[in-house]
């Protein structure tokens, strides 16, 4: 899994790279609530839970909103929602939930698995949105 | 639901004096149910029928038909005196008989059956059950000890045959519901714990934990701030474009309509962004596609600066254990404010617009049976949430009037 940044970023001034960094999305909400994020619209990949996996997984899963996420980098965002970042030694990505929970993002063979710190696995496939079907 | 059974087998085995009669302003041993209930109902905010019970009681019913009238009025005024003096500081007391579990040889612990999880204390009441929930109840469930202690333990537990034991305890009524969100009922009882005292049937203390270090787990309703808090990672008080933006790249195109002559919902709103509600739903006859784990249904509405006041968010998983969801989502959110049962029980946070709902509501559906109208093979279960901004819902509750 990984991740692209804004190819322009790098060669602006730094204003301008940090307008372009948020014109990549990522950035806090201006809505008015201080908690929300604003999803990158267009970088980082989509990734979702397979149906498949152990139904406990899954109810964690969609209680944190992970069911459905987009790994930008090492951040993760849940439509809203930018998860905390934790360390993630060895893992592509980990953040911190509530209720003292965490999770990180492993991908042994290439196949990466959500993992949550309470022990419950779930693979990870690559999301495309249904074209015309909804 | 295991919860609910653990309930109905402690209701049998209340020692509990419950016959007292009424007008006692003092809690003690062997408390009053009425001014236990009058109490929850003050604390909770839950109306009471001051007039039609008191026209019920004996004392009305014994007075002559002269001086009734009169009879009425003082029994409405002597418990509207019980009422008014309810309080959080009115300390009752009684003796539970229950039971104590056998050794649980991984946690290394013995467990007493009125703390565990889903019990609770009846008290009958004007042809009514109070549910009383103690919601400290995890600092005094478990009586923990090496292996060669618990066996000597175990040995004099059961001198006489028997596991039970008497539990008595002191407590407080804090407010309304199960924080644990495993007791339901029209009259769920939040209680504090402030000391209890196990012993078996010869008298032996058995356990008589330190309640004062432990946290009550009886945070009050209005703590839950549903702006703080995201719905599956969707969140209330964002921009439309913003969550209109995520839903497209995370689950595919919505549709977003703005308020038309035929919407139907609160005035409040403006518009709405919708996923396929449909989706999550099978109608015999009508639709090929059945649910199936993976599908999404969501809708947002916000109001008319664009701001979203409101969303749901609803994913069909495969079938999965109540109890873990039910645990996962209190650990997730905190202690519940109420618990609906039913076949498809609901869990709710925070304080209640009296429109819109709670401030959030988590309905679990672990067999599916919101799934299909009517007969339906599908078999699937879902995890449904809605969020509300209720401090908003609050402020414009006057046009929602309108």
């Amino acid at each position: 899994m990984s991740a692209r940044h804004c190819a322009s970023a790098g060669y602006l001034m730094a204003a301008l790279a940090a307008l372009s960094i948020a014109g990549c999305g990522g950035s806090p909400s201006g809505s008015g609530n201080k908690d929300a994020a604003t999803l990158p619209t267009s970088r980082g990949d989509v990734w979702t839970i397979d149906p498949a996996s152990p139904p406990d997984a899954q109810v964690l899963a969609f209680l944190h909103g992970v069911h459905n996420f987009v790994l930008k980098g090492d951040e993760i965002y849940t439509a809203t929602t930018r998860l905390d970042p934790a360390p993630a030694a060895g893992a592509v990505a980990a953040a911190t939930l509530a209720g003292g929970l965490a999770l990180h993002i492993e991908a042994p063979g290439g196949q990466p698995i959500l993992v949550f710190s309470s022990g419950q696995r779930a693979p990870l496939r690559k999301f495309q949105a249904p074209e015309g079907s909804r | 639901m295991k919860a609910h059974l653990t309930g109905f087998a402690l209701s049998f085995t209340l020692l509990i004096g419950l016959t007292c009669a009424g007008g006692a302003q003092a809690a003690g041993r062997d408390f009053d149910p009425e001014q236990l209930a009058l109490t929850y109902h003050k604390l909770a905010g839950k109306p009471f029928d001051f007039d039609r019970y008191a026209a019920s009681s004996n004392v009305v019913a014994r007075a002559s038909g002269f001086d009734r009238p009169d009879v009425l009025k003082q029994e409405v005024a002597r418990v509207r005196a019980v009422f008014d003096a309810g309080s959080d500081s009115i300390i009752f007391e009684t003796d539970i008989q229950n039971s104590i579990s056998d050794y649980d040889h991984d946690k290394g612990e013995f467990s007493i059956a009125i703390f565990e999880p889903g019990s609770y204390m009846p008290v009958s009441f004007y042809g009514q059950q109070y549910r009383v929930v103690f919601a400290n109840a995890e600092a005094a469930r478990a009586i923990r000890m090496p292996k060669e202690e618990a066996r000597e333990f175990d040995r004099g537990l059961m001198r006489d045959g028997s596991r039970g034991v008497v539990s008595s305890v002191k407590f407080r009524v804090v407010g309304d519901g199960d924080p644990a969100g495993a007791v339901d009922g029209q009259n769920v009882v939040r209680a504090e714990l402030v000391s209890t005292k196990t012993t078996d049937t010869d008298g032996t203390v058995l356990s008589t934990p330190d309640l004062a270090a432990a946290p009550a787990g009886a945070a009050p309703v209005a703590a839950f701030d549903a702006r703080t808090i995201d719905a599956a990672g969707m969140r209330i008080g964002v921009s439309a474009e913003d969550l209109q933006a995520a839903i497209t790249r995370l689950y595919g195109k919505p549709d977003r309509t703005p308020r038309g002559p035929r919407s139907d919902y609160d005035p409040r709103f403006a518009g709405e962004i919708e996923l396929d509600l449909m989706r999550c739903i099978y109608v015999q006859g009508q639709r090929d596609h059945e649910p199936v784990p993976g599908d999404i249904c969501l809708r947002a509405y916000y109001d008319k600066d664009g701001i979203v006041r409101q969303v749901r968010i609803q994913r069909v998983l495969p079938r999965f254990d109540y109890e873990q969801a039910r645990a996962a989502a209190i650990a997730r959110f905190g202690p519940a404010a109420a618990l609906r049962g039913g076949n498809t029980p609901e869990l709710s946070w925070g304080s209640k617009d009296p429109k819109l709902g709670p401030a959030l509501v988590l309905r679990i559906d672990p067999y599916g049976n919101t799934l299909s109208f009517g007969y339906s093979e599908v078999r699937a279960g879902s995890l449904d949430l809605t969020l509300t901004d209720v401090a908003w819902a609050a402020a414009t509750a006057a046009l929602s009037a309108n």
